[in-house]
């Protein structure tokens, strides 16, 4: 009988220690999360799976391999926008705030898309007819523009006293490789050609209409009128 | 023949002529691109994710300054942290102010620093960005970050923390020289911070 009881008893305590020790445990790690995150401002993060895009002259073109999460435990406000060295060439490119919640991980991050057009930047040999004719040979190199997505926090506005100090600021950013595609094509006289059907469609338009403008019975009689001054000065 | 229905057919057939030109040169041109390079892109999933300290995030002040010249004067949050390393006498002498890698995180993180400006007055009293100073350490304790390690900040983007893993930290601390003939008045610009992933340019 004791040695019943003692069997009992025995395991039974160990698993209340167990309890204790795992609920200890529990409430010192989510103490531990809570002294630390309250020490810890909102935070930003950048996620890409691509960081080069091949594009041509004057492509509308639209990227979304950047994303932005927020694993912390503040909402953040973020600025999202491009470098300087990247302005130059993608001209539709809009600077965009927006609010990442708390406790956004990296598995969750929320996608960015950034439109853009890319204007014509190889030079074109004209012929004497200047802008009307051009032939592009691509004798130049590759021109690759290389730039960041840059995240930045929202400016918190700091109070300052005595002598002041800086207020700070800061910002994620990843790589963005644009490299533009020279497509060559000899002389092109696309223009000139379409000048010239212009020109000639306008001024046969010009010719038909001044002929056909009237009534045919006018027509007529204007024609006998001609024929008969004619037959009278013979 | 009329003189009126000659130049008809003739811009009639310069009319037709273009039209027809016009669809041959986009065929010629397709056809002109004989040869062309064919580029690889590698996609790999990079991502890190960054955090302010609180007292680092309220700005780096240095409280007031009742005689000039100053040298060296601590901003108010260098040695009220708690220590990464066991110090001795000066236990809780840390710097509260640092940079936080999160832990989710796929790549370990560079951090770059700049001041956007001189130090200036609303009366437009300045003096140069230089003469505020910083150092950064990974660890912190009463002698590190270290003042005689000190780097003057500059309007240029610089390294100021190389290769900080997931859930590590890059701890600052700043000083400020004050020139003995410099105006009263509250000085202010702003410092920033830049995570890149390893290896990256600021």
């Amino acid at each position: 009988m004791i040695k019943y009881k003692e069997q009992s008893h025995f395991p039974h305590k160990l698993g209340k220690m167990k309890k204790r020790i795992i609920t200890r445990g529990l409430v010192v790690f989510l103490l531990g999360i809570m002294v630390f995150s309250s020490f810890i401002s909102a935070g930003l993060g950048i996620k890409w799976s691509q960081e080069s895009i091949m594009v041509n002259e004057g492509d509308s073109v639209c990227l979304n391999s950047y994303s932005i999460y927020n694993p912390w435990g503040a909402d953040s406000n973020v600025i999202i926008g491009l470098s300087e060295e990247l302005q130059g060439i993608l001209v539709m490119q809009e600077t965009t705030t927006k609010i990442i919640p708390a406790f956004t991980s990296s598995s969750e991050s929320i996608p960015m898309e950034f439109c853009f057009e890319v204007p014509k930047i190889y030079e074109r040999n004209h012929a004497i007819a200047g802008m009307f004719i051009d032939k592009l040979d691509c004798s130049e190199e590759m021109k690759v523009y290389e730039g960041e997505v840059v995240i930045e926090s929202a400016p918190i506005s700091t109070e300052m006293s005595g002598i002041g100090g800086s207020a700070t600021k800061m910002s994620v950013s990843a790589p963005l490789r644009v490299r533009v595609k020279c497509n060559p094509y000899s002389w092109n006289y696309t223009l000139a050609y379409v000048l010239a059907a212009v020109l000639s469609g306008g001024f046969i338009f010009m010719i038909l209409f001044r002929r056909y403008r009237k009534p045919k019975e006018q027509r007529i009689k204007e024609k006998m009128k001609k024929l008969k001054a004619e037959l009278k000065k013979k | 023949m009329k003189r009126e229905d000659f130049l008809v057919l003739v811009l009639a057939v310069v009319f037709v002529f273009s039209i027809i030109m016009i669809l041959n040169q986009h065929s010629m041109m397709t056809g002109y691109l004989t040869t062309g390079d064919t580029f690889s892109n590698v996609s790999i999933t990079t991502y890190f994710s960054i955090a302010m300290s609180e007292n680092l995030s309220d700005g780096i002040q240095f409280g007031s300054i009742s005689s000039l010249p100053a040298t060296d004067t601590n901003a108010t949050h260098n040695y009220d942290g708690a220590n990464t390393t066991l110090d001795g006498a000066g236990a809780n002498k840390g710097t509260s102010m640092w940079m936080n890698v999160s832990t989710d995180s796929n790549s370990a993180v560079d951090f770059c620093i700049n001041a956007s400006a001189t130090l200036s007055t609303t009366g437009a009293d300045s003096f140069e960005v230089g003469n505020e100073t910083y150092h950064n350490s990974t660890y912190t304790n009463s002698s590190s970050p270290n003042v005689t390690e000190q780097v003057a900040l500059t309007a240029a983007w610089v390294k100021s923390g190389y290769n900080i893993a997931a859930g590590s930290d890059n701890y600052y601390r700043f000083w400020l020289d004050v020139p003995a003939a410099q105006a009263t008045g509250t000085y202010n610009n702003t410092v920033e911070f830049k995570g890149v992933a390893i290896g990256g340019g600021c």
